[in-house]
Protein backbone atom coordinates (compact mmCIF):
# COMPACT_ATOMS: atom_id res chain seq x y z
CA UNK A 1 0.00 0.00 0.00
CA UNK A 2 1.24 3.31 -0.96
CA UNK A 3 0.73 6.48 0.67
CA UNK A 4 -1.79 7.60 -1.66
CA UNK A 5 -3.87 4.34 -1.07
CA UNK A 6 -3.42 4.88 2.74
CA UNK A 7 -4.91 8.42 2.56
CA UNK A 8 -7.86 7.50 0.61
CA UNK A 9 -8.60 4.52 3.18
CA UNK A 10 -8.31 7.10 6.03
CA UNK A 11 -10.46 9.73 5.16
CA UNK A 12 -13.25 7.95 5.81
CA UNK A 13 -11.24 7.07 9.24
CA UNK A 14 -13.90 8.82 12.16
CA UNK A 15 -11.88 11.37 14.74
CA UNK A 16 -13.58 9.81 17.38
CA UNK A 17 -11.42 6.55 17.07
CA UNK A 18 -14.18 3.84 16.66
CA UNK A 19 -12.78 2.75 13.59
CA UNK A 20 -9.45 1.68 15.45
CA UNK A 21 -10.49 -2.12 15.25
CA UNK A 22 -11.45 -2.16 11.74
CA UNK A 23 -9.26 -4.45 9.72
CA UNK A 24 -10.06 -2.12 7.35
CA UNK A 25 -7.80 0.69 8.34
CA UNK A 26 -5.10 -1.75 9.79
CA UNK A 27 -2.64 -1.53 6.78
CA UNK A 28 -3.39 2.34 6.80
CA UNK A 29 -2.72 2.87 10.21
CA UNK A 30 0.42 0.67 10.05
CA UNK A 31 1.80 2.39 6.96
CA UNK A 32 1.24 5.77 8.88
CA UNK A 33 2.72 4.62 11.90
CA UNK A 34 5.57 3.62 9.70
CA UNK A 35 5.73 7.52 7.69
CA UNK A 36 5.88 10.09 9.78
CA UNK A 37 5.26 12.40 6.60
CA UNK A 38 1.74 10.43 6.30
CA UNK A 39 1.77 10.22 10.21
CA UNK A 40 1.85 14.10 10.34
CA UNK A 41 -1.12 14.10 7.78
CA UNK A 42 -3.22 11.67 9.13
CA UNK A 43 -2.83 13.85 12.67
CA UNK A 44 -3.90 17.22 11.17
CA UNK A 45 -6.88 15.51 9.08
CA UNK A 46 -7.95 13.73 12.39
CA UNK A 47 -8.07 17.52 14.21
CA UNK A 48 -9.44 19.05 11.18
CA UNK A 49 -12.65 16.53 11.11
CA UNK A 50 -12.97 16.49 14.57
CA UNK A 51 -13.77 20.73 14.34
CA UNK A 52 -15.92 20.33 11.48
CA UNK A 53 -18.07 18.22 12.83
CA UNK A 54 -18.33 20.14 15.71
CA UNK A 55 -18.88 23.31 13.67
CA UNK A 56 -20.88 22.16 11.24
CA UNK A 57 -23.14 20.81 14.23
CA UNK A 58 -23.18 24.46 15.51
CA UNK A 59 -23.36 25.49 11.78
CA UNK A 60 -26.85 23.86 11.61
CA UNK A 61 -28.99 23.97 14.89
CA UNK A 62 -31.67 21.97 16.06
CA UNK A 63 -34.65 24.24 15.73
CA UNK A 64 -36.27 24.28 19.50
CA UNK A 65 -39.35 22.74 19.29
CA UNK A 66 -38.47 20.10 16.53
CA UNK A 67 -38.07 17.10 19.80
CA UNK A 68 -41.18 18.17 21.51
CA UNK A 69 -43.11 17.83 17.69
CA UNK A 70 -41.01 14.72 17.43
CA UNK A 71 -42.85 13.56 20.57
CA UNK A 72 -45.87 14.85 20.09
CA UNK A 73 -46.24 12.45 17.19
CA UNK A 74 -47.00 9.36 19.34
CA UNK A 75 -50.70 11.35 20.45
CA UNK A 76 -51.33 11.95 16.34
CA UNK A 77 -50.40 8.74 15.48
CA UNK A 78 -52.14 6.56 17.96
CA UNK A 79 -54.40 4.82 15.95
CA UNK A 80 -57.86 3.13 17.23
CA UNK A 81 -56.98 -0.43 17.43
CA UNK A 82 -59.76 -1.04 14.61
CA UNK A 83 -58.21 0.54 12.13
CA UNK A 84 -54.98 -1.88 12.97
CA UNK A 85 -55.46 -4.71 10.40
CA UNK A 86 -53.10 -7.17 12.82
CA UNK A 87 -55.48 -6.25 15.77
CA UNK A 88 -58.77 -6.07 13.56
CA UNK A 89 -58.05 -9.80 12.74
CA UNK A 90 -57.44 -10.75 15.89
CA UNK A 91 -60.40 -9.23 16.93
CA UNK A 92 -62.12 -10.96 14.34
CA UNK A 93 -61.03 -14.28 15.03
CA UNK A 94 -62.26 -13.96 18.77
CA UNK A 95 -65.35 -12.90 17.96
CA UNK A 96 -65.65 -15.71 15.67
CA UNK A 97 -64.69 -18.41 18.37
CA UNK A 98 -66.82 -16.91 20.53
CA UNK A 99 -69.69 -17.06 18.29
CA UNK A 100 -69.03 -20.32 17.68
CA UNK A 101 -68.41 -21.40 21.20
CA UNK A 102 -71.78 -19.40 21.86
CA UNK A 103 -73.69 -21.58 18.76
CA UNK A 104 -72.90 -24.94 19.76
CA UNK A 105 -72.72 -24.39 23.51
CA UNK A 106 -75.61 -22.26 24.05
CA UNK A 107 -78.06 -22.79 21.25
CA UNK A 108 -79.29 -19.07 20.87
CA UNK A 109 -83.41 -19.87 20.90
CA UNK A 110 -83.13 -22.10 24.08
CA UNK A 111 -80.81 -19.15 25.59
CA UNK A 112 -83.55 -16.47 24.58
CA UNK A 113 -86.00 -19.06 25.67
CA UNK A 114 -84.43 -19.70 28.87
CA UNK A 115 -83.96 -15.96 29.88
CA UNK A 116 -87.49 -15.12 28.72
CA UNK A 117 -88.55 -18.45 31.23
CA UNK A 118 -86.44 -17.47 34.26
CA UNK A 119 -87.44 -13.65 34.27
CA UNK A 120 -91.14 -14.57 34.16
CA UNK A 121 -90.74 -17.17 36.82
CA UNK A 122 -89.58 -14.16 38.71
CA UNK A 123 -92.05 -12.48 38.52
CA UNK A 124 -94.77 -15.19 39.03
CA UNK A 125 -93.14 -15.55 42.46
CA UNK A 126 -92.86 -11.81 42.94
CA UNK A 127 -95.17 -11.07 45.99
CA UNK A 128 -95.06 -7.15 46.69
CA UNK A 129 -96.66 -5.67 43.36
CA UNK A 130 -97.54 -9.01 41.81
CA UNK A 131 -100.13 -7.30 39.89
CA UNK A 132 -100.84 -3.54 39.44
CA UNK A 133 -104.40 -3.92 37.82
CA UNK A 134 -106.64 -5.55 40.09
CA UNK A 135 -110.09 -7.25 38.74
CA UNK A 136 -111.81 -10.34 38.28
CA UNK A 137 -113.50 -8.63 35.28
CA UNK A 138 -111.84 -9.85 32.00
CA UNK A 139 -113.01 -6.90 30.40
CA UNK A 140 -111.81 -4.60 32.46
CA UNK A 141 -108.74 -5.60 32.19
CA UNK A 142 -108.66 -5.83 28.40
CA UNK A 143 -109.74 -2.48 28.44
CA UNK A 144 -107.01 -1.18 30.86
CA UNK A 145 -104.11 -3.24 28.73
CA UNK A 146 -105.31 -1.50 25.83
CA UNK A 147 -105.10 1.97 27.48
CA UNK A 148 -101.39 0.81 27.94
CA UNK A 149 -101.08 0.03 24.26
CA UNK A 150 -101.11 -3.36 24.70
CA UNK A 151 -102.88 -5.61 21.80
CA UNK A 152 -105.18 -8.09 23.41
CA UNK A 153 -105.57 -10.44 20.92
CA UNK A 154 -104.54 -13.37 22.20
CA UNK A 155 -106.23 -16.70 23.12
CA UNK A 156 -106.58 -17.83 27.00
CA UNK A 157 -106.28 -21.55 27.31
CA UNK A 158 -110.10 -22.20 27.95
CA UNK A 159 -109.65 -23.39 31.69
CA UNK A 160 -109.16 -20.21 32.75
CA UNK A 161 -112.77 -18.48 33.36
CA UNK A 162 -112.93 -15.18 33.62
CA UNK A 163 -113.94 -15.74 37.21
CA UNK A 164 -110.18 -16.95 38.01
CA UNK A 165 -108.71 -14.11 36.88
CA UNK A 166 -107.04 -11.60 39.73
CA UNK A 167 -105.20 -9.01 37.66
CA UNK A 168 -103.03 -8.12 35.41
CA UNK A 169 -99.48 -6.23 34.36
CA UNK A 170 -97.23 -5.39 31.99
CA UNK A 171 -93.77 -6.62 32.43
CA UNK A 172 -90.37 -6.39 30.48
CA UNK A 173 -87.86 -8.42 28.75
CA UNK A 174 -85.29 -7.58 27.22
CA UNK A 175 -87.12 -4.15 25.94
CA UNK A 176 -90.28 -6.23 25.17
CA UNK A 177 -93.36 -5.98 26.83
CA UNK A 178 -95.09 -8.94 28.17
CA UNK A 179 -98.27 -9.30 29.35
CA UNK A 180 -99.01 -10.86 32.92
CA UNK A 181 -102.35 -12.20 34.01
CA UNK A 182 -103.01 -13.51 37.62
CA UNK A 183 -105.42 -16.25 37.83
CA UNK A 184 -106.20 -18.38 40.76
CA UNK A 185 -108.16 -21.51 39.56
CA UNK A 186 -109.59 -23.76 42.49
CA UNK A 187 -107.13 -22.46 45.00
CA UNK A 188 -104.50 -22.24 42.78
CA UNK A 189 -101.86 -19.89 41.90
CA UNK A 190 -101.03 -19.52 37.81
CA UNK A 191 -99.82 -16.71 36.05
CA UNK A 192 -100.28 -16.54 32.31
CA UNK A 193 -97.47 -14.51 30.00
CA UNK A 194 -98.15 -13.25 27.07
CA UNK A 195 -95.63 -11.43 24.26
CA UNK A 196 -95.33 -11.35 20.91
CA UNK A 197 -93.87 -13.98 19.06
CA UNK A 198 -91.76 -11.81 17.18
CA UNK A 199 -90.17 -11.12 20.55
CA UNK A 200 -88.70 -15.01 20.18
CA UNK A 201 -88.04 -15.53 16.70
CA UNK A 202 -86.08 -18.44 16.92
CA UNK A 203 -88.62 -19.94 19.37
CA UNK A 204 -88.55 -23.89 18.29
CA UNK A 205 -92.49 -24.74 16.88
CA UNK A 206 -92.31 -28.00 18.84
CA UNK A 207 -96.68 -27.57 18.40
CA UNK A 208 -96.18 -28.88 21.96
CA UNK A 209 -95.86 -27.15 25.43
CA UNK A 210 -92.92 -27.44 26.76
CA UNK A 211 -92.37 -27.95 30.62
CA UNK A 212 -89.57 -26.96 32.68
CA UNK A 213 -88.74 -26.04 36.16
CA UNK A 214 -87.46 -23.15 36.53
CA UNK A 215 -86.61 -21.16 40.27
CA UNK A 216 -89.19 -23.46 41.90
CA UNK A 217 -92.19 -22.91 39.64
CA UNK A 218 -92.89 -25.30 36.77
CA UNK A 219 -93.44 -23.64 33.78
CA UNK A 220 -94.93 -24.60 30.48
CA UNK A 221 -94.17 -22.61 26.65
CA UNK A 222 -95.83 -22.66 23.67
CA UNK A 223 -96.70 -20.30 20.52
CA UNK A 224 -99.99 -20.31 18.54
CA UNK A 225 -100.56 -17.08 16.13
CA UNK A 226 -98.02 -14.05 16.73
CA UNK A 227 -98.38 -14.87 20.17
CA UNK A 228 -96.01 -16.76 22.75
CA UNK A 229 -97.57 -17.90 25.65
CA UNK A 230 -95.89 -18.89 29.23
CA UNK A 231 -97.80 -20.67 32.07
CA UNK A 232 -96.30 -20.89 35.92
CA UNK A 233 -97.90 -22.61 38.37
CA UNK A 234 -96.80 -24.94 40.70
CA UNK A 235 -96.47 -28.19 39.61
CA UNK A 236 -96.49 -30.08 36.35
CA UNK A 237 -100.20 -31.76 36.83
CA UNK A 238 -102.18 -28.64 37.23
CA UNK A 239 -100.21 -27.05 34.35
CA UNK A 240 -101.60 -30.09 31.82
CA UNK A 241 -104.65 -29.89 33.20
CA UNK A 242 -105.47 -26.66 32.47
CA UNK A 243 -103.81 -26.95 28.88
CA UNK A 244 -105.73 -30.54 28.35
CA UNK A 245 -108.55 -27.91 27.36
CA UNK A 246 -106.66 -25.62 25.47
CA UNK A 247 -105.98 -25.96 21.74
CA UNK A 248 -102.62 -25.57 20.71
CA UNK B 1 -43.16 0.52 18.85
CA UNK B 2 -44.15 1.58 22.50
CA UNK B 3 -43.96 5.29 23.58
CA UNK B 4 -41.21 4.62 25.69
CA UNK B 5 -38.85 2.88 23.34
CA UNK B 6 -39.81 5.62 20.88
CA UNK B 7 -38.73 8.23 23.44
CA UNK B 8 -35.34 7.24 23.12
CA UNK B 9 -35.01 6.74 19.94
CA UNK B 10 -36.19 10.39 19.23
CA UNK B 11 -33.79 11.42 22.01
CA UNK B 12 -31.19 9.75 20.70
CA UNK B 13 -31.12 10.40 16.88
CA UNK B 14 -33.31 13.36 16.08
CA UNK B 15 -30.51 15.86 16.35
CA UNK B 16 -28.34 13.70 13.94
CA UNK B 17 -31.19 13.02 11.60
CA UNK B 18 -32.32 16.87 11.35
CA UNK B 19 -29.10 17.76 10.37
CA UNK B 20 -28.67 15.03 7.99
CA UNK B 21 -32.19 15.95 6.50
CA UNK B 22 -30.74 19.72 6.35
CA UNK B 23 -28.05 18.83 4.54
CA UNK B 24 -30.21 16.84 2.39
CA UNK B 25 -32.82 19.69 1.40
CA UNK B 26 -30.88 22.68 2.29
CA UNK B 27 -33.53 24.49 4.29
CA UNK B 28 -35.12 24.78 7.81
CA UNK B 29 -38.00 23.60 6.82
CA UNK B 30 -37.80 20.76 4.82
CA UNK B 31 -35.43 19.05 7.12
CA UNK B 32 -38.14 19.59 9.59
CA UNK B 33 -40.61 18.01 7.72
CA UNK B 34 -38.26 15.26 6.65
CA UNK B 35 -37.24 14.55 10.05
CA UNK B 36 -41.06 14.54 11.20
CA UNK B 37 -42.25 12.05 8.39
CA UNK B 38 -39.34 10.00 9.29
CA UNK B 39 -40.41 9.73 13.16
CA UNK B 40 -44.27 9.17 12.03
CA UNK B 41 -43.11 6.40 9.56
CA UNK B 42 -41.47 4.71 12.31
CA UNK B 43 -43.83 5.31 14.53
CA UNK B 44 -46.23 3.61 12.07
CA UNK B 45 -43.61 0.68 11.36
CA UNK B 46 -42.19 0.77 13.91
CA UNK B 47 -42.82 -2.99 14.60
CA UNK B 48 -40.59 -4.04 11.84
CA UNK B 49 -37.70 -2.26 13.71
CA UNK B 50 -38.02 -4.74 16.50
CA UNK B 51 -33.91 -4.66 16.83
CA UNK B 52 -32.79 -1.17 18.91
CA UNK B 53 -29.65 -1.46 17.02
CA UNK B 54 -31.20 -1.35 13.66
CA UNK B 55 -33.12 1.84 14.01
CA UNK B 56 -30.31 4.54 13.55
CA UNK B 57 -29.55 2.61 10.05
CA UNK B 58 -33.46 2.51 9.65
CA UNK B 59 -33.81 6.27 10.22
CA UNK B 60 -31.36 7.32 8.30
CA UNK B 61 -32.30 5.34 4.83
CA UNK B 62 -35.88 6.42 5.47
CA UNK B 63 -35.34 9.99 5.37
CA UNK B 64 -33.07 10.00 2.47
CA UNK B 65 -35.71 7.38 0.24
CA UNK B 66 -38.05 10.23 1.56
CA UNK B 67 -36.19 12.64 0.54
CA UNK B 68 -35.56 10.94 -2.86
CA UNK B 69 -39.44 10.52 -3.46
CA UNK B 70 -39.40 14.34 -3.15
CA UNK B 71 -36.93 15.14 -5.61
CA UNK B 72 -38.81 12.66 -7.77
CA UNK B 73 -41.94 14.60 -7.86
CA UNK B 74 -40.11 17.93 -8.62
CA UNK B 75 -37.12 19.53 -8.49
CA UNK B 76 -37.01 21.33 -5.60
CA UNK B 77 -32.88 21.31 -4.90
CA UNK B 78 -31.18 22.17 -8.26
CA UNK B 79 -27.67 20.40 -8.22
CA UNK B 80 -24.99 23.16 -7.89
CA UNK B 81 -21.37 22.65 -8.25
CA UNK B 82 -18.50 25.06 -7.14
CA UNK B 83 -16.52 25.86 -10.56
CA UNK B 84 -13.01 25.36 -10.34
CA UNK B 85 -11.06 28.60 -9.79
CA UNK B 86 -7.69 27.13 -9.47
CA UNK B 87 -6.13 29.94 -7.48
CA UNK B 88 -3.85 29.05 -4.81
CA UNK B 89 -6.30 28.70 -1.86
CA UNK B 90 -4.69 28.65 1.74
CA UNK B 91 -5.03 25.46 3.96
CA UNK B 92 -7.90 24.72 6.02
CA UNK B 93 -6.92 23.80 9.12
CA UNK B 94 -9.02 24.03 12.48
CA UNK B 95 -8.00 27.32 13.47
CA UNK B 96 -10.09 28.46 9.96
CA UNK B 97 -12.46 26.58 10.64
CA UNK B 98 -13.50 28.61 14.53
CA UNK B 99 -13.26 31.91 12.24
CA UNK B 100 -15.57 30.87 9.50
CA UNK B 101 -19.20 32.41 10.22
CA UNK B 102 -21.62 29.05 10.50
CA UNK B 103 -23.51 30.21 7.70
CA UNK B 104 -20.29 29.57 5.28
CA UNK B 105 -19.79 26.53 7.33
CA UNK B 106 -22.71 24.89 6.67
CA UNK B 107 -23.10 26.35 3.07
CA UNK B 108 -19.46 25.21 1.78
CA UNK B 109 -21.49 21.45 2.61
CA UNK B 110 -24.47 22.76 0.78
CA UNK B 111 -22.87 23.36 -1.82
CA UNK B 112 -21.46 20.46 -2.72
CA UNK B 113 -23.04 18.03 -5.45
CA UNK B 114 -25.40 15.54 -3.88
CA UNK B 115 -23.18 12.73 -4.55
CA UNK B 116 -20.39 14.15 -2.24
CA UNK B 117 -22.58 16.04 0.24
CA UNK B 118 -24.81 13.04 1.34
CA UNK B 119 -22.31 10.42 2.36
CA UNK B 120 -20.54 13.49 3.94
CA UNK B 121 -23.31 14.79 5.71
CA UNK B 122 -23.45 10.89 7.31
CA UNK B 123 -20.25 10.45 8.02
CA UNK B 124 -20.09 13.88 9.97
CA UNK B 125 -23.98 13.59 11.69
CA UNK B 126 -24.15 10.51 14.09
CA UNK B 127 -20.64 9.28 12.95
CA UNK B 128 -21.74 6.91 10.46
CA UNK B 129 -19.05 4.71 9.16
CA UNK B 130 -18.08 3.93 5.50
CA UNK B 131 -19.84 -0.01 6.37
CA UNK B 132 -22.84 2.11 7.25
CA UNK B 133 -22.89 4.66 4.80
CA UNK B 134 -22.27 1.80 1.86
CA UNK B 135 -25.26 0.17 3.49
CA UNK B 136 -27.79 2.92 3.87
CA UNK B 137 -26.87 4.56 0.29
CA UNK B 138 -26.45 1.09 -1.52
CA UNK B 139 -23.13 1.91 -3.07
CA UNK B 140 -19.75 0.07 -2.83
CA UNK B 141 -17.35 0.64 -0.05
CA UNK B 142 -14.94 1.79 -2.82
CA UNK B 143 -17.48 4.55 -4.03
CA UNK B 144 -18.09 5.80 -0.90
CA UNK B 145 -14.66 6.10 0.33
CA UNK B 146 -13.43 8.03 -3.15
CA UNK B 147 -16.57 10.01 -2.17
CA UNK B 148 -15.77 10.90 0.89
CA UNK B 149 -12.50 11.70 0.00
CA UNK B 150 -13.53 14.08 -2.85
CA UNK B 151 -16.35 15.30 -0.74
CA UNK B 152 -13.86 16.46 1.86
CA UNK B 153 -11.42 18.00 -0.78
CA UNK B 154 -14.26 19.99 -1.88
CA UNK B 155 -15.69 20.88 1.26
CA UNK B 156 -11.94 22.30 2.42
CA UNK B 157 -11.20 24.37 -0.96
CA UNK B 158 -14.90 25.96 -0.39
CA UNK B 159 -13.93 26.72 3.14
CA UNK B 160 -10.50 28.20 2.04
CA UNK B 161 -12.40 30.16 -0.41
CA UNK B 162 -14.98 31.92 2.00
CA UNK B 163 -12.29 32.17 4.47
CA UNK B 164 -9.75 34.39 2.26
CA UNK B 165 -13.16 35.83 0.63
CA UNK B 166 -13.20 34.36 -2.45
CA UNK B 167 -16.93 33.84 -3.25
CA UNK B 168 -16.50 31.55 -6.56
CA UNK B 169 -18.55 31.24 -9.24
CA UNK B 170 -21.37 29.09 -8.84
CA UNK B 171 -23.16 27.18 -12.05
CA UNK B 172 -25.41 24.59 -12.81
CA UNK B 173 -24.32 20.93 -12.83
CA UNK B 174 -24.32 19.41 -16.07
CA UNK B 175 -26.71 16.61 -16.83
CA UNK B 176 -23.22 14.46 -18.41
CA UNK B 177 -21.18 15.59 -15.15
CA UNK B 178 -24.27 14.06 -12.71
CA UNK B 179 -23.77 10.88 -14.61
CA UNK B 180 -20.62 9.97 -14.05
Amino acid sequence: MNNQEARLILQAYRPGGEDASDPLFAEALEQARRDPELQKWFAEQNALEARLQTRLERAIPVPRGLKSDLLALRKISRVPWWFQPMKLAAAAVVVLLLGLGVFFLFPRPQTQLASFRETMVRYSAQERGHIIFESHDLAAIQQWLQGRGIEINFDLPTALPGRSTQGCRVVDWNRHNATMLCFVLNGEHMDLFVMDRTSLPDLPDTGLPLYVKTGGLMTATWSKGDKIYLLTGENKELLQKVLQQTSI
Amino acid sequence: MNEADYEQEVNSFYEGLYRFAFSLAGNADDACELTQETFARLLAKGAQVRDHSKVKAWLFTTVYRVYLGWKRRETRFPHLEIASVENELPPVTPETVDKLENEAVSRSLLELDERYRVPLALYYFENHSYAEISELLDVPVGTVMSRLSRAKELMRKSLAAKFIGVERKIIPLNPEAQRN
